[in-house]
């Protein structure tokens, strides 16, 4: 009897034995399975969203009209859901797909002293702070593609709803040590970022507007290559009146230097235009945009007519934000930046300049 | 009854049925010790298979992720992107404007010699604003992802395309590719068409 206890004793063991095995393997196997599972869906999940934001940057580039971005654009009405059916477990990928203009607004790494104090934007500044110390701000600690480089200057909300950090530096309307600044950063030439603020004095004097050719002439000049600066200092207009914050436009159509005609009625005009859907092309701006006849005095002093106001109104979108979000968690955020042609005969080109996975 | 012979035995069982049996038994052993080694070790093969894919996973999600984190301001000329003498990266890439602050660097590297100390591992610090971005021993973070046995691996940057590649040789043919993007990419010159 002793020696059948011993062997149902040793049968058990072993069995526990087996058992802890099979049950501790199936388990380290069902672990990593759930990680792998996780890891390679994590990784399917970003790769989709990529290529959402890959696909929809590659509208821009079959953008007919380049130079005119309205309601109409084909990056704007393709659908914003990525139409993909979700699966009966709910991990489908209808991702929601969002663009927007991020340029369209003032910039704070070119904003001129005199459009703050006396466009009235100095009431949005930081208490205790004035336009001179953010220009010399912006030449001891130079620009920024982030809003919150900004934050000791101006009130938080006025800086996310109307300002911007990203547009390129219109040479006739940017804050001339900004475009030092600049300058120097793009050529590295010494002393080249100083001889290219002085000579633009004598268009600053005139009311003078320089195209991209005289741009090109005081950059070669100053001792830069234009391909190094172009086309982050332009001759184009920064803001497109068709997406640019209404208060943006109110603060520069009512600027009094500009001359704008009644501005009130021409602001309901472009709000008209807005709702309409239809949008105002480059041939409408200007007539809806009419300016004051040229002082006679001005006229005799050889003063040309102040048309600032369409240096800095456009209808060209510079940059625009493709967000591609994820319902269940998670996005992703992409910046793509459309590229001016330097000739006339040239063409526009678009380039993906930022991406990050979104803040939740 | 049984017959008495040579070839019996005084307990009922021959001779020959005792070989017999003890070949069958041999021959039952081996097959079970035999199926026995091959399933540990292909069970062993799948594990560290599984190890393989996991850390091949975790280095592709952790490199693509602080690449992101590179975000150079369009505005800039160039974002750096070379190997930096004396800084402890040799064949590395250092970046700057690491989560899009000038003076903050990304380094990676593939360091270490598949030994039998430990295989090689992709480096990855960051400085967050520790000097000059060459400078990056001093603050500076930094982990080790530790490449499968038998793996080996080298960075390129193809600034032409924006894009950083993490090549990864297992021990066999057997070759991954790894790219990524960085966060930002500035404007550079040759964008134009002057």
């Amino acid at each position: 009897m002793a020696g059948n206890g011993s062997a149902s004793a040793a049968v058990f063991i072993v069995l526990v034995f087996f058992s802890l095995l099979v049950f501790s393997t199936v388990g380290v196997v069902a672990l990593s399975w759930n990680t792998v599972s996780d890891l390679s869906r994590e990784r399917q999940t970003e790769g989709r969203m990529r290529e959402l934001l890959m696909e929809r940057t590659e509208l821009f580039r079959k953008d007919e009209s380049p130079d005119w971005h309205g309601p109409e654009d084909i990056f704007l009405t393709a659908p914003t859901e990525s139409g993909d059916e979700r699966t009966d477990e709910g991990h489908g990928d209808a991702y929601r797909i969002t663009v927007r203009d991020i340029s369209s607004g003032f910039n704070m790494n070119w904003l001129r002293k005199n459009i703050v104090d006396r466009g009235g934007l100095h009431r949005y500044l930081i208490q205790g702070r004035n336009a001179d110390e953010l220009q010399q701000y912006r030449i001891d600690r130079g620009f920024s593609h982030n809003i919150d480089h900004y934050a000791d200057y101006f009130d938080p909300d006025f800086l996310k709803k109307y300002a911007t950090c990203y547009g390129y530096w219109n040479v006739n309307v940017a804050d001339e040590f900004s475009l030092e600044k600049i300058f120097d950063l793009r050529t590295a030439v010494a002393g080249g970022g100083d001889r290219f603020r002085n000579s633009l004095h004598e268009e600053i004097q005139s009311g003078a507007m320089l195209d991209a050719e005289a741009l090109k002439e005081k950059i070669t000049r100053a001792g830069g290559r234009f391909g190094d600066v172009w086309p982050i200092i332009t001759t184009e207009a920064a803001i497109n009146v068709n997406y640019a914050p209404e208060f943006v436009l109110e603060t520069l159509l009512a600027y009094e230097d500009f001359g704008v005609v009644d501005p009130g009625r021409t602001m309901a005009a472009i709000r008209s235009m807005r709702d309409n859907g239809d949008g105002i092309s480059p041939e409408e701006i200007e007539e809806i945009i009419r300016l004051k006849d040229p002082d006679p005095e001005d006229v005799e002093a050889g003063r040309e007519q102040d048309r600032r106001i369409f240096e800095y109104l456009g209808c060209t979108t510079w940059f625009w934000e493709v967000s591609v979000e994820n319902p269940e968690g998670g996005g992703l955020r992409g910046v793509v930046a459309i590229i001016p042609p330097a000739t006339p005969d040239g063409e526009y080109k678009t380039r993906l300049i930022e991406i990050r996975e979104s803040e939740q | 009854m049984r017959e008495k012979g040579l070839l019996t035995d005084q307990g009922g069982y021959t001779f020959v049925e005792v070989i017999l049996g003890i070949l069958l038994l041999t021959v039952v052993s081996a097959v079970l010790a035999g199926s026995f080694s091959a399933g540990y070790e292909g069970v062993f093969a799948a594990v560290g298979r599984y190890r393989e894919n996991i850390q091949l996973l975790h280095i592709d999600r952790a490199f693509k992720a602080e690449l992101l984190r590179v975000r150079p301001p369009y505005f800039e000329r160039e974002v750096l992107s070379e190997e930096k003498e004396g800084s402890g990266f040799p064949g590395g890439l250092v970046f700057g404007w690491y989560d899009g602050v000038e003076d903050s660097v990304l380094a990676m590297t593939v360091v270490g010699e598949d030994t039998d100390e430990g295989n090689p591992s992709l480096l990855v610090a960051e400085s967050i604003a520790a000097g000059a971005p060459g400078e990056i021993e001093r603050g500076v973070s930094s982990r080790a992802l530790r490449l499968p046995e038998g793996w080996s691996g080298d960075l390129r940057y193809d600034e032409e395309e924006g894009l950083v590649y993490l090549r990864l040789r297992g021990s066999g043919d057997e070759e991954r590719v790894i790219s990524s993007t960085l966060g930002g990419r500035p404007l550079g010159p040759a964008m134009g068409d002057w």
